[in-house]
């Protein structure tokens, strides 16, 4: 620990001028506490020269410069108070000097990083005078707060708080300590060991060897910039902020009103089985097939005996059963079965709502809701007045006439002149389209007629001449097409039955198409 | 010899036995405890003769063979039979000697009885098509038609014949009411089935049911079919304050709700023939609500007191049915209720069916047409629940009498799937006889399924209509007064009785412990008041009053009514029990009097005890809160007394001068 200090001490480009300051100045304190003299304003820039005239001086006039070490290169055992604590170990002479100056107490100080005392600043109290000359000992927190590295120069001035804090806010650096019970009464008893708070500052507070920090968020009542209050001797307040990095936890669902449903265990899903005794088997082939294939045990073990005296004897292994075809519709009946109207009707193994059963006096209304759906709802039928509106709408003939001529232009023209009257008129189109093709066909192709007589012989020559005239004439071949599909037909039905008297089977064919 | 005969042992009477050789009362006969000792050599016997035993019925259980016991009546010596008849004990009971169940106890409702005085025949006026006769004449086309006209039902929509129309269709098949009129009244149309194994068998071959079961004694098959006629035709509100009533209970709590319908039936004329329930009150019965349920008292401990002030109230008056919420608010729109109960779902689900039919059981309707002398029942179900457009609507209906007696006999069971009812299966020592349930299939044909294990729950519904009148006269013209049976809610209590009724006096200089200062408009106002079906149902059960007091105030809340009953708040005002009531109204808030004393209590009310007095959110404070209230309400004009100490203050005066408390 020593070898630190005066590493420090060599590395350390400013020189406080620490024994030659603290000397005749102490002295001279004393020499003016001896004489018992106070000066009222001594507010020197660190200039307590003339400090010790007449009363008590100043806090102020003692001003100071020390090598700043943590609280944790001290020698000796660790004390909390000292490692976690707003107070700090000063050298004797300091006390000395304190003493000489006749301050009174408690001494409280403000100490300032003399490379940046606008920003780090600080109060503390002090603990006790057991620090090497010019070196003080501050606590981990309060190092960090001043940026202070080990060694480094100090400034401290005595101060006087004149505000009694009553409240401080503080909020955690971390979410563990959420975890401790009861925050309040180790935040209390944390704060004995300090006599001053800094707002502004991160204080550690060691608690069942974890070290907590905490922010000093606010201090009340509010006092000067650096927002310092005295915590001696008064009754403080200690609030908390969310601790950094506390999320809001979602405020849990509002408890759902228990309902009957819940109460009673009322399962609106739930089924049974129509039949709870099915006479039915569940499988028709059961496992005893497998279970002689498992065992392969040899089963004709014994020596047969043949008629002609030959000596038989067992093949080993027993061969395995033929498999039933897993589709099989085979029902074993070695139970006996019984047969309902139920099991006939539907699959008894067919899920059925299950069994409400309430105590008397008990309505349940909590069913699954089905909502309406207007898709699925039957449509109001049509009144007799919107019928006929509809019909007014609806022209009676759209469509298109086909005339048996092919003749759509003839057609169409009528149709869309006067669909009100178009039945008339279509009517006699179709009539005189009719008596055209008979025309033509007592007049024209004859030879069609004559070719149909001479195939009774055979058919198909008949068929294969049909499609010539097809291609060429269509209209008059299409009537004789007709008449002589209906000999063919004839044919074919004599033929039908000559065979029925052959073949059976062939017959079995014919009736089953 | 010993052996006596063991058929119908238990119902002859042994001492009347006799042995004889020749049938009826010709040869000698030996009384049968003459023979006991004696050998068949002794008597003269052999082998083969031809015995005649002949014996008399114990009279002890006549009841138990109808058959014989008629003709006991009409013989007085059955053993001794008339010379004129000697084969009387072989001859079978000729079919009229069936005895007819005596049905004159059978008090019939007036409605049935004025519905069997008509001829209920549905006029129709002159056909302008087909008619072509005068103004006065009459043909096919404009004859009255027969209240059950199938033509006439589809042409108006009506789903279900009336009772009455559906008894006239019974009866058309009988022969014409002359000389056999008696018999015709006398034989009932209908008759009730029954699906429970008749024990012991009437046939008497086998042992009873467990045992033995044979094709008498068991139940045939039911076959389920919609019911072509319905009790009730319509429920009538008396008012939509009644309806209101209920559901503001679910308002408040967001539980359902029930309660009992009180009404009466009347004739509804726009269904031949037809029976309507018109609902005056409701009365609530003690009860659980919960969001998606509600447990009712079972039994209904004060259905007897409740009816019988029901009938006080008016003739006939009296529990016809029931009604209950089942509101559901939407999630997605909590200002609207869910559309629960339609085409796609359901509209009352199996429990509540099987409910209904249970209830309906416990209130069956008595009528002589009957053989039991009553049938089915006229208690009607209602549900309030949502509509398609999120608002609340009545729906009412009634179970069938195949449901009563599925329900009776415990065949059937609910299920957690609403539109489903189960037929049970049968345990040991149960028979449950097969139900079928018949429709028309997607060919149109008509079919029949096995009802079990399930049947779709529209086979045990019968719809009602509902709605409420044109124009409303109610019995119960206030609806003021708290509900019985919402504890918390609205309290009933009889500070708030006083509340309400110095609240009324208190409008005019009268006192309200002396009935005799009032004036006549404030009678009628308390008169008006009084007429409150919950307020006289509590006042009845409050002890307060004597038993005729009680009839009378019955009376006098429905005074407006009955013309006969004019004076009857008069009796009531000069009544002790009102003198009482008076009282206590005094003593409970001496205040009161005092503020009206110095005639100026109306125009200080303060909010706080009226609402104590509609019965909104804070349920009727102890008398001296309640006094207190009532004193700075009459404290306006003259001193304020300290509801704490009693001490009279100066009306301007905030807090006690004596005891420093706030007035």
């Amino acid at each position: 620990m020593n070898h630190g200090y005066d590493d420090d001490d060599d590395d350390n480009d400013y020189q406080p001028p620490q024994q030659a300051h603290a000397g005749p100045s102490g002295i001279l304190a004393q020499l003016m506490g001896g004489m018992g003299g106070g000066m009222g304003g001594g507010y020197g820039g660190g200039h307590n020269m003339f400090g010790g005239f007449g009363m008590a001086a100043p806090p102020s006039a003692y001003d100071d410069y020390f090598k700043a070490y943590s609280a944790a290169v001290m020698t000796g055992t660790e004390r909390a108070e000292v490692l976690y604590g707003g107070k700090i170990i000063m050298p004797p002479s300091a006390l000395a000097k304190l003493t000489g100056l006749d301050i009174d107490g408690p001494w409280t100080f403000h100490l300032r990083n003399p490379r940046n005392p606008a920003a780090y600043n600080t109060y503390a109290g002090v603990l006790e005078f057991v620090a090497s000359e010019g070196v003080v000992h501050l606590p981990a927190w309060m190092m960090k707060s001043l940026n202070l590295n080990e060694g480094d120069p100090i400034r401290l001035t005595g101060t006087v708080m004149p505000v009694k804090g009553k409240l401080v806010k503080v909020q955690a650096q971390s979410r563990d300590f959420e975890q401790v019970s009861d925050p309040r009464a180790v935040l209390e008893s944390a704060f004995r060991s300090y006599s001053v708070i800094t707002k502004g500052s991160i204080i550690e507070i060691s608690y069942n060897s974890l070290t907590f920090e905490f922010l000093i968020v606010d201090v009340q009542p509010p006092t000067d910039a650096n927002g310092g209050i005295s915590v001696l001797d008064t009754d403080l307040e200690v609030d908390f902020d969310v601790p950094k990095g506390y999320v809001e936890p979602p405020r849990p669902e509002p408890k759902a009103i228990p309902t009957m449903a819940e109460k009673l265990k009322i399962d609106l899903g739930g089924t049974t089985p129509a039949s709870a005794g099915s006479s039915r088997p569940g499988s028709s082939l059961g496992g005893e097939g497998g279970s002689l294939e498992a065992g392969g045990s040899e089963v004709f073990m014994g020596v047969g005996q043949s008629l002609s005296g030959r000596k038989v004897r067992g093949k080993g292994l027993a061969k395995k059963i033929e498999e039933v075809d897993p589709s099989s519709t085979i029902i074993r009946n070695a139970k006996p079965r019984i047969i309902t109207p139920d099991s006939l009707s539907s699959d008894p193994n067919r899920a059925v709502p299950a069994v409400l059963s309430l105590p008397p006096g008990k309505f349940f209304f909590g069913y699954t809701y089905v909502p309406f759906d207007h898709s699925k709802a039957p449509k109001p039928k049509p009144t007799a007045e919107e019928i006929a509106a509809a019909e007014e709408s609806k022209p009676s003939f759209g469509g298109e006439g086909v005339t048996l001529k092919g003749k759509r232009k003839a057609a169409e023209p009528a149709s869309a002149s006067a669909s009100g009257s178009g039945s008339g008129t279509g009517v006699k189109e179709e009539k005189e389209e009719k008596v055209d093709p008979w025309a033509k066909f007592g007049s024209g192709s004859g030879n069609t007629l004559r070719k149909a007589a001479g195939s009774t012989a055979a058919s198909a020559g008949a068929k294969k001449e049909e499609e010539k005239p097809k291609q060429s004439k269509p209209e008059p071949d299409d009537i004789i097409d007709a008449t002589m599909m209906d000999d063919d037909d004839e044919e074919e039905w004599d033929e039908n039955g000559e065979m029925e008297s052959d073949d059976d089977e062939v017959y079995i064919e014919v009736d089953s198409d | 010899m010993d052996q006596l005969p063991q058929a119908d042992a238990a119902t002859i009477d042994r001492s009347s036995l006799k042995l004889s050789n020749q049938p009826g009362d010709k040869g000698e006969s030996v009384p049968f405890d003459a023979l006991k000792g004696r050998k068949v050599g002794d008597m003269g016997f052999t082998h083969g003769d031809l015995l005649f035993l002949s014996y008399k019925q114990s009279q002890a259980n006549p009841n138990s063979h109808p058959t014989t016991s008629a003709s006991s009546s009409t013989a007085p010596h059955p053993s001794q039979p008339d010379p004129s008849h000697p084969h009387t004990h072989t001859d079978p009971p000729l079919p009229n000697t069936i005895p007819l169940p005596d049905l004159s106890h059978v008090i019939e409702p007036e409605v049935d009885l004025y519905w069997q005085k008509q001829d209920g025949k549905i006029h129709r006026k002159r056909d302008t098509n087909f008619c072509r006769h005068g103004e006065k004449g009459m043909c096919d086309y404009c004859m009255p038609l027969e209240p059950y006209d199938a033509k006439y039902q589809a042409e108006n929509q009506i789903k279900h014949l009336s009772f009455n129309a559906y008894l006239r269709k019974l009866m058309v098949n009988r022969p014409a009411a002359t000389s056999s009129s008696s018999a015709n009244t006398h034989l009932p149309p209908l008759n009730q089935i029954s699906l429970s194994v008749q024990t012991p068998c009437p046939t008497g071959g086998h042992a009873p049911f467990p045992a033995g079961i044979c094709s008498t004694c068991q139940p045939s098959a039911l076959t389920l079919n919609s019911q072509s006629y319905r009790m009730v035709d319509h429920v009538e509100f008396a008012s939509p304050q009644i309806i209101d009533n209920i559901i503001s209970a679910w308002r408040r709590t967001g539980t359902q709700r029930f309660a009992f319908l009180m009404g009466r039936y009347d004739k509804y004329e726009i269904v031949p023939m037809g029976t309507k329930v018109v609902v005056e009150a409701v009365w609530e019965p003690r009860q659980e609500g919960e969001l998606d349920g509600l447990t009712v008292e079972t039994p209904w401990e004060d259905q007897d007191r409740v009816g019988e002030i029901a009938a006080w109230c008016e003739k006939g008056l009296g529990v016809v049915g029931m009604i209950y919420t089942d509101l559901t608010p939407s999630p997605d729109d909590i200002t609207k209720l869910l559309y629960k109960r339609h085409a796609q779902s359901y509209t009352a689900s199996s429990l509540e069916m099987l409910m209904s039919a249970a209830y309906q059981r416990s209130h069956p309707l008595p009528t002589k047409a009957s053989p039991t002398g009553h049938f089915s029942s006229r208690f009607v179900t209602c549900c309030l629940t949502g509509t398609e457009e999120g608002g609340i609507d009545v729906i009412a209906w009634q179970a069938t009498e195949q449901a009563e007696e599925m329900v009776r006999a415990g065949i059937v069971e609910a299920t957690v799937d609403p539109g489903v009812v189960r037929v049970r299966n049968a345990e040991d020592g149960e028979y449950i006889p097969e139900v079928f349930y018949s429709f028309k299939n997607e060919y149109n044909l008509q079919v029949k399924m096995p009802a079990k294990p399930t049947f779709p729950v529209e086979y045990l519904f019968v719809n009602v209509t509902n709605g409420f009148p044109v124009d409303p006269k109610p019995l119960f013209l206030a609806n003021d007064f708290a509900p019985e049976n919402r504890p918390g809610l609205q309290d009933q209590s009889l500070e708030l009785v006083i509340s309400q009724l110095s609240k009324i006096v208190r409008d005019s200089d009268a006192d309200v412990g002396d009935v005799q200062t009032w004036p006549e408009r404030i009678k009628k106002e308390v008169g008006k008041w009084l007429s409150d079906w919950h307020l006289v149902a509590f006042l009845c059960m409050q002890g307060l009053f004597s038993l005729e007091e009680q009839k009378l105030l019955c009376r006098a809340a429905t005074q407006h009514a009955h013309r006969s009953d004019s004076a009857a708040l008069a009796h009531l005002l000069a009544s002790g029990g009102w003198g009482t009531l008076c009282a206590l109204a005094e003593s409970s808030g001496p205040s009161r009097a005092n503020g009206q004393a110095n005639g100026g209590g109306r125009s200080a009310q303060t909010p706080t005890p009226q609402f104590g007095e509609m019965g909104i959110d804070s349920p009727p404070r102890g008398s001296g809160s309640g006094g207190g209230g009532d004193a700075i309400a009459g404290g306006g004009g003259g001193a304020k007394v300290c509801p704490h100490c009693t001490y009279e203050n100066e009306a301007g005066a905030q807090d006690c001068d004596i005891c420093g408390l706030p007035l």
